[in-house]
């Protein structure tokens, strides 16, 4: 092969994969969507663009004058392909404006890679760890979906004081997002008298959980559980085969729609759990019906909307609004969208939204427990609404940060 | 000899193993059916939550039997290793579960799943594996492009929703079972339930299990199966159609796979991931029970299945590594496992044409090479920031990764899936003995310690996996090594002392030296190309020294170098030791460039990953693992633009089928079979130097043998 023809193949590649992404045109404007597009945890993902969608076809799909272009950036729910695939929007095709991303671990990650380029504002998706915006915040993160401790507001309150449960043993995977859940349910719960007589700690991914449920003491008034999807299925089908006696307490979505709806004999020992989340399925309030019903006209929508779809609903209409506010004008390294976007207060499906110093939101959490209806179908009742919850629970920020990072014996009342 | 003088009567060695195994049966039969001291009772949690563990052990143990026996029977006969085993298994379960919801009969659902997979199995033996025949490490990597495509194939048509086979009305319920798990306060006793389907269950496997073992001891198509195990051209040349039996094998292997899918998705669910689960299950229990052995898959689910359950309740935490521990100590002992037959050490007597084996290299720096270092010197010139990093030097350290692998695989024939294990290693040492955010360790050592320590504990690592793997060859190496770097996975994710588990660690800085911050683009370019440079000189210079030439003459034949005076198992071990330090490096490069560790930077995806990367470039040469990494970081960058994100997947597992088909010796094969067309109309002979480049075009063509 000569010298030529080989140096010429090699140069053309090199040159063919240099080549950097044609100029947009100055009346567009690039938004990026991060979510998990890939793997088993693709369905999330969807739902997620579905939400992101809605919004902005609300603002006709044009901001501050410019239409709006969509780049969507994928991952598979680790933290490393997540931060891949912001740097893909940010570095290659130029995004300067993101929502996103999922999960909770992906958020940590994608916090810390803000920092690195503070000329890029990245609203959150539905990432929910607790760190992301309490310890360490970066200045261009803003959050304006609630965390997994705020999801479990009410909760702990509602199972002493009116349910009556004094000793619970709780169950969980082993890893952060749970850590967080069993951390929000229990700080009220102890306050308020309660007794964890033992944390289950189940590695990832654990299918059979027949085991635990036989170790379960016997003295307990209820079991709170925070699995989800697939284990949650399994788990109320082994509990029910068990014949477990004690009642169960819901994570926030140990309970969701997708379960109730599952074939089997889970109805009995689900019937009257409560639980707490970001949303209630019947919620009465019209702009949640509202936004309910423009849901149900997409393709391959849910019965229902996901917390996925409402994060990511919210969080994209906060960043067109702020948009809107300074004409789609990022020229400034973002600086104006980003003061408008700090103090920015939202009338959303689910409330009133606004953020707080660390720029994380301050918006209300639904409290449900899941009753029977007239069809003998299963639903999730709302029994209450538990106002504007902040990151600190309403506790004053240093005795809330005093209790410690979330953990496996974090907090601890035997 | 009068009485008294007679010796005292003493105990035979197998009196000795009845009366162990009397006292077992009576302390098992008194654990069951008495009823507990409450010291006992507070030791154990309690009885209901030991029996039921036990209960629960041995179900799954079924469960895993039954999956685990299709794996030993295909490889005990054909050597095949196959990876796509929980692929089958889950496939399985979705037809299984598909038949059953239209038809709602659910034993329909069981046999179609046995029947359709029976089929699948026919015709992946008829139409890929015949011929591949002989050429085990092959197939075996055919296996892992099948898994992977059909892995997301699955996905695409059942998304990655939970689906519920449900028990069928006669099979539901519970049973009470004459053992006492507690007294009330009023004197009666509460005896156990249990639901019946899992007995059911078990005693399925219990039947099957027998069935198998009396058809592979007793029946004529049994006698040819342990005939063909032992001798494979015997066989063949006693009359016996070799290809028949094979069929018929690897169709019950299937099968069986796939009955057990729809059996294990009733009683749990079925959703993406149970596919790698059950095949790092089976691998565990088959390496444990000794492979080709029924009965030595029973004793190895039943070891794994109760080592998993009590590990659940009683060692919640590292519970999930003891069932890899008990693989480890099962090869230090005992490597043929349980009941497998210690097998000779096979030497092969016909050359057989195994196109992986690396060649002494040439190390001519001719036109090409140079053309090469200078493009890749100057490529910061032409690259934006993004392609530099993100393409540039992400594709440099997975290809240091590849080359690792490469080192082990290519010159030494162990192909070791470890060497993810060895560049987590190295990444973790960084994050806790350098600096992090998660104000978790962070010892804040300086880049001059700190670098050389993780590479060396790297190093260490992979010496260490490498004696371990050592008594082993071949397929189980393969196996082996992935079974390690699961375990290491899940150790990571559990134990927050050292790895701070799930999370990992954060806000790992490169350092700066002299006044450069080597993580920007630029320098961290010229880093990554500097070491992988390095590197490849060094392997390089590896495969031309007497120690890598002793190396591939172990490669060719262990037992001729063994009887000529070398110490086959130093000389491997010190070739892991020389890769680890590679990984290790590679290791460091990549928690630079990310800044952070956690778990997921060494599951197993990421282990076959590499794997991937060096067989898509070429094992051949060691700049094949460097074109791999390219290869393959541009479609995994770019795949969302050309079929959007969902099923790049597919895109690789296809390629990477093509390449191990086409041509196994990856792109650098394909190079090498296309380069002497394009060199017909050359300007060859008229260039001065034409004879020299003509040479270099051969060598990398042909081997030198």
């Amino acid at each position: 092969m000569s010298l030529n023809r080989r140096a010429l193949l090699g140069l053309g590649l090199a040159a063919g994969l240099t080549i950097p992404s044609i100029a947009t045109a100055e009346d567009t404007i690039k938004i990026g969507v991060l979510a998990t597009f890939e793997g088993a945890f693709a369905v999330l993902g969807d739902d997620s663009m579905r939400g992101a969608l809605m919004a902005v076809d609300d603002v006709g799909s044009k901001v501050g004058g410019k239409k709006i272009e969509i780049l969507k950036g994928s991952s598979d729910g680790s933290p490393d392909s997540a931060v891949r695939a912001v740097r893909k929007l940010v570095e290659q095709d130029g995004v300067k404006v993101l929502v996103g991303p999922l999960s909770g671990d992906e958020g940590l990650a994608v916090k810390d890679y803000a920092k690195t380029k503070p000329d890029v504002t990245i609203v959150n998706g539905t990432s929910a760890a607790q760190d992301t915006t309490l310890r360490d915040p970066a200045p261009n993160f803003y959050r304006f979906s609630t965390d997994g401790a705020q999801w479990m507001a009410g909760l702990g309150d509602y199972s002493y004081n009116v349910k009556g449960y004094k000793k619970v043993a709780t169950l969980a995977e082993d890893y952060s997002f749970p850590y967080t859940q069993v951390f929000g349910f229990m700080a009220p719960f102890c306050k308020a008298g309660g007794h964890v007589v033992k944390k289950f700690w189940v590695p990832i991914g654990t299918k059979d959980f027949s085991s635990v449920i036989a170790a379960m003491p016997d003295s307990i008034d209820a079991i709170y559980v925070v699995l989800g999807g697939s284990d949650s299925i399994n788990f109320l089908t082994q509990y029910q085969q068990a014949g477990g006696q004690a009642p169960l307490i819901g994570g926030s979505v140990t309970v969701d729609q997708t379960i109730l709806g599952s074939k089997g004999k889970i109805h009995d020992v689900v019937i009257g759990t409560p639980s707490a989340g970001p949303i209630a399925d019947n919620n009465d309030a019209p702009a949640w019906k509202k936004f309910v019903a423009a849901y149900k006209k997409l393709p391959n929508a849910f019965p229902s909307p996901s917390l996925f779809a409402q994060g990511y609903y919210i969080n994209m209409t906060a960043l067109l609004t702020g948009l809107q506010k300074v004409n789609a004008d990022v020229s400034d390294g973002g600086t104006r969208l980003r003061t408008t976007l700090a103090s920015l207060v939202l009338e959303t499906p689910t409330g009133k939204v606004s953020l707080d110093k660390n720029r994380n939101a301050i918006a209300d959490n639904f409290l449900t427990e899941v009753a029977k209806n007239a069809d003998g179908a299963l639903y999730n009742k709302l029994i209450k609404v538990i106002p504007q919850v902040n990151q600190t629970l309403g506790m004053p920020e240093d005795e809330f940060l005093k209790l410690g990072k979330v953990g496996r014996d974090n907090p601890s009342c035997p | 000899m009068s009485i008294v003088e007679q010796p005292a009567p003493r105990l035979t060695g197998r009196q000795a193993w009845a009366l162990v195994g009397v006292l077992a049966t009576a302390l098992v039969a008194w654990l069951l059916f008495a009823v507990w001291p409450s010291r006992l009772d507070a030791i154990l949690i309690s009885k209901k939550a030991f029996i039921n563990s036990i209960f629960n052990g041995v179900t799954l143990a079924g469960l895993y039997f039954l999956v685990a026996s299709g794996f030993t029977l295909v490889f005990g006969l054909m050597r095949n290793v196959n990876l796509a085993h929980g692929s089958l298994y889950l496939f399985g379960a979705y037809i299984g579960y598909e038949v059953s919801q239209r038809t709602g009969i659910w034993i329909l659902g069981v046999g179609a799943g046995f029947v359709g997979l029976a089929i699948v199995g026919l015709l992946m033996q008829l139409f890929i594996f015949r011929r591949l025949e002989g050429d085990e490490l092959r197939q075996t990597l055919v296996t892992l492009g099948i898994s992977i495509v059909a892995a997301d194939l699955m996905l695409a048509v059942w998304t990655g929703i939970t689906y519920q086979i449900g028990v069928p009305s006669w099979l539901d319920g519970a049973v009470k079972l004459p053992i006492i798990t507690a007294i009330r306060s009023n004197g009666t006793a509460v005896m156990m339930t249990y639901p019946l389907y899992r007995l059911v269950v078990l005693a399925v496997a219990i039947i099957i299990g027998v069935g198998l073992w009396l058809m592979i001891t007793r029946s004529r198509i049994g006698t040819m199966i342990r005939a063909g195990v032992d001798d494979r051209a015997m066989l063949s040349a006693s009359g016996v159609n070799v290809h028949i039996v094979f069929a018929i094998v690897f169709a019950v292997g299937a099968g069986l796979a796939g009955f057990a899918g729809v059996v294990g998705g009733t009683a749990l669910s079925l959703a993406p991931g149970e596919d790698v689960r059950y095949l790092l299950a089976s691998l565990v229990v088959v390496i444990v029970g000794g492979m080709g052995s029924i009965p030595g898959a029973a004793i190895g689910a039943l070891l794994v299945g109760l080592a998993e359950q009590l590990g659940l309740v009683y060692l919640p935490t590292y519970g999930i590594v003891l069932t890899f521990i008990i693989m480890v100590v099962t090869l230090a002992l005992r490597p043929q496992g349980i009941m497998g037959k210690a097998r000779p050490s096979v030497a092969p007597i016909l050359a057989l044409d195994q196109p992986n084996k690396a060649a002494v290299a040439s190390a001519q720096f001719g036109i090409a090479q140079g053309v090469l270092a200078v493009a890749l010197l100057l490529y910061p010139l032409v690259a934006s920031e993004f392609f530099l990093t993100q393409i540039g030097a992400y594709s440099l350290i997975w290809g240091l990764l590849a080359l690792s692998m490469m080192l082990l695989a290519g010159y030494g024939g162990m192909v070791s899936l470890a060497q993810i294990t060895s560049a987590g290693i190295a990444a973790y040492t960084v994050a806790i003995f350098g600096t992090n955010n998660m104000q978790v360790y962070g010892f804040g050592w300086p880049w001059w310690v700190l670098v050389p320590f993780a590479v060396l504990l790297a190093a260490i690592t992979s010496a260490i996996i490498g004696a371990i793997s050592v008594r082993t060859e071949g397929i189980y190496t393969i196996m082996i090594t992935l079974a390690i770097a699961a375990a290491f996975f899940y150790f990571a994710q559990q134990n927050y002392a050292l790895f701070n588990g799930h999370s990992g660690f954060a806000g790992i800085p490169t350092p700066h030296v002299a006044g450069i911050d080597w993580r920007a683009p630029v320098p961290f370019y010229y880093l990554c190309l500097f070491v992988a440079s390095a590197c490849y000189a060094a392997v390089l210079y590896c495969s031309r020294s007497t120690f890598g030439l002793a190396l591939q003459a172990i490669r060719d034949n262990g037992r001729r170098m063994r009887a000529v005076g070398f110490d086959i198992t130093a000389h491997k071990v010190v070739a892991y030791f020389y890769s680890g330090i590679i990984a290790g490096l590679a290791g460091v490069l990549l928690v630079w460039f990310n800044g952070r560790v956690s778990p997921g930077t060494v599951d197993v995806g990421q282990s076959i990953e590499v794997l991937v990367i060096a067989i898509i470039g070429g094992l051949r040469h060691p700049i094949g693992p460097l074109l791999g990494a390219v290869f393959v970081i541009l479609i995994q960058t770019f795949a969302i633009d050309i079929v959007g994100a969902e099923r790049f997947n597919t895109l690789i597992g296809l390629v990477f089928l093509a390449i191990v088909f086409v041509s196994p010796d990856g792109l650098l094969g394909l190079w090498a079979r296309i380069s002497p067309l394009l060199a017909q109309e050359s300007l060859h002979s008229r260039l001065p130097g034409g004879a020299a480049l003509r040479a270099l075009t051969q060598s990398t063509q042909g081997r030198m043998e």
